[in-house]
């Protein structure tokens, strides 16, 4: 297997070294490194939406949500995604719209900018810093864990994390984002293609599609109805979830500056229902590579059963790519998000494009630190944490989707947001309960958004429309 | 005319979120099937397509033009 390894990691870096050396320029400015030149098309735009939101995670903390958490993981993801790509059409339509009026530097420069206060962008930058971290983190985390297991030859998990952002900090520095969209695409079909391929294995082990639910109802029935056997999948947690993924394009930046640098609104429409095709694909071989594990691999730890389902029991060149691919998803979502906090510490500051610019360049390498240092401290169970993260964003939403509606937004909106952001951030690390009055937090926290940022933004209109 | 069709979408779409949730998401339930496939997961998936296909429609008469700068 190392052999297969290491052919496809030559022509994975090789394809990488060429789109960072592609990517360069001399002499660029900050808003070529930053937004590469704002002229992504709608197939390039896909790809790297897709592989930015389908990572590791998906990768890795898919099969074993359905492993453990059985069938309603489908609703948990796909379905909200479905929601998400046809939300993202209004949505990018006024973000765009907003963006050309207001100049983009990023969205916290942007709402800065929109609501006349640099509360708002601080507040902003400041959701974006404490909720995506984590999220880098059980991503280079999750990869770590499977290269242990791919190379066991003893050296230490740690080191495989510091390789991954080593290299993500070189090839976002030659190239900028125009390389993280072209390692995107690349990682994009990489992923689909291996997913595909154990997926199918993984059904084909499991004695195919019937045989494999009838397996999986003699061992744990639970797995196959809602609420799963942990009790997981209840109406609030599906439906917080799915308010908590719409959301992903309005408050987790990667994406939101995605819809921005697309060439036109076309093209963000054209990838609007791509990226949900490619989310029914994509999910679809994580559901057999779990259901192969909880008829196999029930009681094992996540580490043994990933290492199992994807790299021992699949013959080596597919174990190989499965490594490879991995790497790449990794690679690819991290350096979005790490780009994203550059990004959007930069639309904060002002001064010369060149000073700028260094200090952005700068805050890449510090934020890179911060997440080897997360690597270190985060728990196995990567959809949950990923799920806290879609949660923690989304609470600053109001803030950004007043702006879209209003000339003038209501400045009270960045106060409930940040109301909301502060409890659910107790809440996430202990301080505050997990429940409210019988209603999970971040359940309780979004009927608690919807009527007062609707209360507020009717209010607003009616005052403006009297005006 | 885009317009209202654009606003007819919108309306089916969140009815479509709504009856997902409050109907077709039952829990305890594994029939019927299709295919071997329990209830849970070929209702969501074919809800799933469904989202995904009125996203496509909804690009295609999505009323609002960008200004060109």
């Amino acid at each position: 297997m190392t052999l297969w390894i290491i052919v496809f990691f030559v022509i994975f870096f090789g394809l990488l070294v060429l789109a960072s050396f592609k990517s360069f320029k001399k002499n660029r400015s900050s808003e070529e490194f930053l937004f590469a030149g704002s002229n992504i098309g709608a197939v390039l735009g896909f790809l790297t939406f897709a592989a930015a939101l389908f990572s590791a995670f998906t990768f890795m903390g898919m099969p074993d949500f359905f492993r453990n958490q059985g069938l309603g993981a489908w609703i948990f993801l796909a379905f909200s995604d479905g929601l998400m790509v046809f939300f993202i059409l209004w949505f990018g339509f006024r973000l765009r719209k907003r963006a050309k009026q207001t100049g983009y530097s990023g969205v916290a420069g942007m709402m800065t900018k929109c609501y006349d206060t640099r509360w708002a962008g601080y507040l902003l930058f400041l959701s974006s810093f404490l909720f995506l971290i984590p999220y880098v983190a059980i991503q280079i985390r999750g990869i770590s864990i499977f290269l242990d297991a791919a190379f066991p030859y003893g050296v230490p998990s740690w080191t495989w994390s510091v390789g991954i952002v080593v290299i993500m900090l070189l090839y976002a520095e030659i190239g900028g984002l125009k390389a993280i969209v072209f390692s995107d695409a690349i990682q994009g079909l990489l992923l689909l293609v291996v997913i595909w391929i154990i997926g199918v294995s993984c059904l084909d082990m499991a004695g195919g599609m019937k045989a494999m639910f009838a397996e999986v109802e003699r061992v744990k029935p639970s797995l196959l109805s809602l609420p799963g056997p942990n009790n997981l999948f209840t109406p609030q947690f599906l439906v917080a979830s799915a308010i908590a993924i719409v959301l992903i394009p309005v408050s987790q930046p990667q994406f939101t500056t995605r819809l921005v640098v697309m060439k036109s609104l076309k093209s963000v429409h054209i990838m609007a229902f791509a990226v949900g095709f490619f989310a029914i694909l994509v999910i679809l071989p994580t559901a057999f590579i779990g259901l192969y594990g909880a008829i196999n691999y029930a009681d094992v730890p996540t580490s043994e059963y990933l290492s199992s389902a994807l790299l021992f029991d699949q013959a080596n060149p597919v174990a190989a790519l499965a490594v490879v691919g991995l790497f790449a998803a990794c690679l690819s979502t991290t350096n979005a998000q790490i780009f994203a906090l550059g990004t959007e510490l930069r639309s904060l500051l002002s001064g010369e494009d060149k000073k700028v610019m260094r200090a952005t360049k700068l805050s890449l390498l510090v934020f890179s630190v911060i997440v080897l240092v997360f690597t270190q401290l985060m728990g196995d169970q990567l959809a949950l944490l990923a799920r806290v993260s879609f949660t923690g964003t989304s609470m600053i939403a109001p803030i950004v989707i007043g702006a879209l509606i209003f000339k003038n937004p209501p400045k009270l909106l960045i106060i409930t947001s940040a109301i909301s952001f502060f409890i659910m951030l107790l809440s996430v690390t202990g301080v505050l309960p997990a429940q409210f009055s019988g209603m999970r937090m971040d359940f309780s926290l979004y009927i608690f958004q919807a009527v007062t940022a609707t209360a507020i933004m009717w209010a607003h209109h009616s005052k403006e429309k009297s005006n | 005319m885009k317009i209202l069709y654009w606003r007819m979408l919108v309306g089916a779409v969140i009815a479509v979120a709504l009856i997902s949730f409050l109907f077709v998401f039952q829990t305890g339930i594994t029939s019927p099937r299709l295919a071997g496939v329990p209830y849970i997961l070929w209702s969501s998936f074919l809800l799933t397509v469904l989202l995904v296909v009125m996203t496509y429609i909804g690009s295609k008469i999505f009323p609002y033009k960008e200004e060109q700068s």
